[in-house]
Formats: C-alpha cells, sequence, structure tokens
C-alpha cells in the first residue's frame, strides 16, 4: 500500500523537503497571517463582551455598586499608602539608596487563545507599534501572568505562566528563599530546586525575585499550597496555585521597564 | 462535500477553537477542531486537494501557536496522506468507524506533539501528560459526530 517506486522518490523527497521548509519557517508567516486575522477577533471579542454585558445586566449592576463602595476604601488605602511611599521615599534619599526604577504599563486585551493542549498562552490587540517588545513581562492587576515571545506590528504573543517553557525565578516573600517558578500545563505551577532545608511552607506568598530585568520585583506569583520532594531526592519542590486564573485573562498589563 | 464548504466549515471551526474552546475545557483538555478538519478534507476530497488543505490547516494551527517549529504542518499532511491510502483499501463510511480513526489519529497526534515537547527539556508531570493525550483525543473524537450533523453529511 505504501512502497515508493524509484520514479516516485524524487518528487516524494521534494515535497517532504518542501514540508520541512514551511515547517521551519512558519515564524516568517506568522506576522502576515496574524495581521489579518486581527481585525475579524478583535470584533468577535468586542461583541462577546457587549452582548455579555447585555445578557449579565442586573448581575454587572449589583457587582458595579459592591465595586464602587469597594472603589472608595481603596481609594482611603491609597492615600494613605502614598504618604507612607513619599516618607520611604525621603528616608531612602537620606541614606543615599538607589531608587528601584519606575516602569510603564500598556494595557491590552486578549483576542486569540491557543489552539492546543501543549501549550498556554494567548495573542493580544497591541503589538510592536506601540511599543511592546519581545521578552518584556505581563501581569494584570492581580499578578504575575507570563512573558512577551513574538511581536508583530498590531499583536503580540503571550507565553502564560502555566506553559513548560516558561520559567521565572520566584522568591518566598516570607523567608526570601530563591527558587524556579515553571509551568505544568495544569492549573499549578511548580517552584522547583528548593534546598532539603529551605524555609518554606504551605500558605507563602511567592513574589518575582528580579533577578533579571524582564520581571520586575515583588510581582505576585501565587501562593505555595504544597510541598514535595523530587524523584532524585535531592531537591524538594513547592506547589504553587497562581494568584490569577490563568485560563479566564481577557485583559492584560504589558511592563516596559 | 465540495472544496469551498469544507473551507468554510475548517474557518469556522478555527476560529471557534482560537476563541470560545476554552469555555468547553474538561479536566483541563479541549478537543483539536483543526484535526478534525483534516480528517474531514481526507475522507471527503481527492488525495492531492486533502494533503494540500491540510497543509493549510497546519499552516493556520501552527501560525497561533507558540513554538517556533511548525511540528502541525508536518504532522497533518502525514496524517491525510496516510488516511487517504488507507481509505482506498478500507471503507470507512459510518459515524463510528470516522469517531475511532480521529480518536486513533488524535491520540497519535497527542502522543508525538507531547513527546516532542518532553524531549525538549520540558517537565509535565505524568497524570496531566495522561490526561492531555487521552482524554484531549477522546473530546475531539466525540465531537466529530456533532460536527458531522452539524453539516449534516448523510451516512450511507
Amino acid at each position: 500500500m505504501f512502497n515508493l517506486k524509484d520514479k516516485k522518490l524524487i518528487p516524494f523527497l521534494v515535497v517532504v523537503s518542501l514540508l520541512i521548509f514551511v515547517a521551519i519557517s512558519i515564524s516568517i508567516l506568522r506576522a502576515p497571517i496574524l495581521a489579518v486575522s486581527r481585525p475579524p477577533f478583535s470584533l468577535f471579542v468586542f461583541l462577546q463582551r457587549e452582548l455579555g454585558g447585555m445578557l449579565f445586566y442586573h448581575h454587572n449592576l449589583v457587582e458595579n455598586t459592591r465595586l464602587n463602595r469597594e472603589n472608595e476604601l481603596l481609594k482611603y488605602k491609597l492615600n494613605a499608602l502614598n504618604e507612607a511611599h513619599l516618607e520611604n521615599a525621603r528616608l531612602k534619599k537620606i541614606l543615599d539608596l538607589k531608587q528601584k526604577s519606575s516602569f510603564r504599563v500598556i494595557a491590552a486585551r486578549v483576542i486569540i487563545r491557543p489552539a492546543d493542549n501543549w501549550s498556554c498562552g494567548l495573542v493580544i490587540d497591541k503589538g510592536s507599534a506601540q511599543g511592546i517588545k519581545k521578552g518584556l513581562a505581563v501581569a494584570t492587576f492581580s499578578g504575575l501572568a507570563g512573558r512577551v515571545v513574538e511581536t508583530t506590528g498590531s499583536t503580540a504573543k503571550v507565553m502564560l505562566l502555566n506553559d513548560p517553557n516558561l520559567g521565572v525565578s520566584g522568591l518566598v516573600q516570607r523567608s526570601r528563599q530563591e527558587g524556579l517558578v515553571c509551568g505544568t500545563l495544569g492549573a499549578n505551577l511548580l517552584m522547583k530546586y528548593l534546598s532539603d532545608n529551605a524555609d518554606i511552607k504551605e500558605g507563602d506568598t511567592i513574589v518575582s525575585s528580579g533577578l533579571n530585568d524582564t520581571y520586575p520585583k515583588g510581582l505576585l506569583i501565587g501562593t505555595v499550597i504544597d510541598i514535595g520532594r523530587d524523584l532524585s531526592g535531592l531537591s524538594r519542590f513547592a506547589v504553587v496555585k497562581p494568584a490569577i486564573d490563568l485560563s479566564n485573562i481577557e485583559e492584560v498589563l504589558v511592563i516596559i521597564p | 462535500m465540495k472544496l469551498s464548504t469544507l473551507t468554510v466549515v475548517a474557518l469556522i471551526l478555527g476560529f471557534f477553537q482560537l476563541t470560545l474552546l476554552h469555555y468547553f475545557k474538561v479536566f483541563g483538555a479541549q478537543p483539536d477542531l483543526f484535526l478534525v478538519s483534516v480528517i474531514l478534507a481526507s475522507l471527503f476530497l481527492p488525495e492531492r486537494r486533502a494533503i494540500i488543505f491540510s497543509i493549510a490547516v497546519g499552516v493556520f494551527k501552527d501560525t497561533f501557536g507558540l513554538h517556533t517549529f511548525g511540528l502541525n504542518i508536518l504532522l497533518f499532511a502525514i496524517w491525510s496522506f496516510l488516511i487517504v491510502k488507507v481509505t482506498r483499501k478500507v471503507a470507512i463510511e459510518d459515524n463510528l468507524s470516522r469517531l475511532l480513526l480521529l480518536f486513533i489519529v488524535a491520540l497519535l497526534h497527542n502522543i508525538i506533539s507531547g513527546l516532542a515537547l518532553v524531549y525538549s527539556g520540558n517537565f509535565i508531570p505524568a497524570g496531566i501528560f495522561l490526561r492531555a493525550v487521552f482524554l484531549g483525543a477522546l473530546y475531539t473524537g466525540l465531537t466529530l459526530p456533532l460536527i458531522l450533523k452539524i453539516i449534516k453529511v448523510r451516512i450511507v
């Protein structure tokens, strides 16, 4: 059924070579296809949001009232924190400590989600034209979400924290214990390479360590829900529940250092 | 089935896969509607058209993927080629056989994709790997009768 005659061998090899060439050069094809598909996906997301707003009008009304109340309380707290921040800046200046550089953020909307079970990512509606570059950190108001892995003029592809290809240097907020936070394709993350005597326990908060310039220090990653030992027995790992629901992100903030 | 009909079906399935399908995840697994398009093309189109169609679907899928190498382009072309060859010898004309065929192809596709990820140095817990392989394949297979019913392909 599948035997190839000598005459057919050359066309067969040509086809296979072409296929491999297309597979390797997929990154070149991405930009034009993404540029063409952005408008319909953006329109769909817009319609979906508007329709959702109309369908869940009462729920949104109640939610709005609650959030307004919460907003007032947060404004009050923010004001108090601003005072503390200013005082902190003054004291740091007196002590001649180096100030942490400030960063700006670009808000973007999710327009496309990944197409398979073997990666976790999304496509946002802002790209290099808006100043987004490969390697920038992506967050929501609740915590770190992932990293930009590819950009076109008007879109950017984001790899989420739960993708196994992404690793973030994390820090236990309480004990300052460091580890590498990696995705597992599941709902939780793994904090790896913890030594035997690492000071970490269930309920600890994990934040980004800021070891490299990609992720600003102190971004919330998640909470430790379990601690285990590697199969090798040489180190321990912690199961981390992400601070944000990575499967339901609708809007993100791209952090520009 | 006409090529134009199949193209429209594939575009709708692709659009659905990229926008709304994450709401229908079961235990973290979602069906691969691009693979369903490939199977439909391989079953209902002539050999050459089916393979070209499958490569186009692979390009479309890999465009929105995160990986730099377009594995789906290669795999979709292979699946299409093999299905066309198999259907010349074996009649696959009822829904159950089509479902079974899709399940087997999805299973192989998932195993290869998963192993490619693992062998590129990533750690995936065994439970999540098996869940994505088997549940993903089963879920993909189960969507076929529904899609065929929607596009009203009459079973002989």
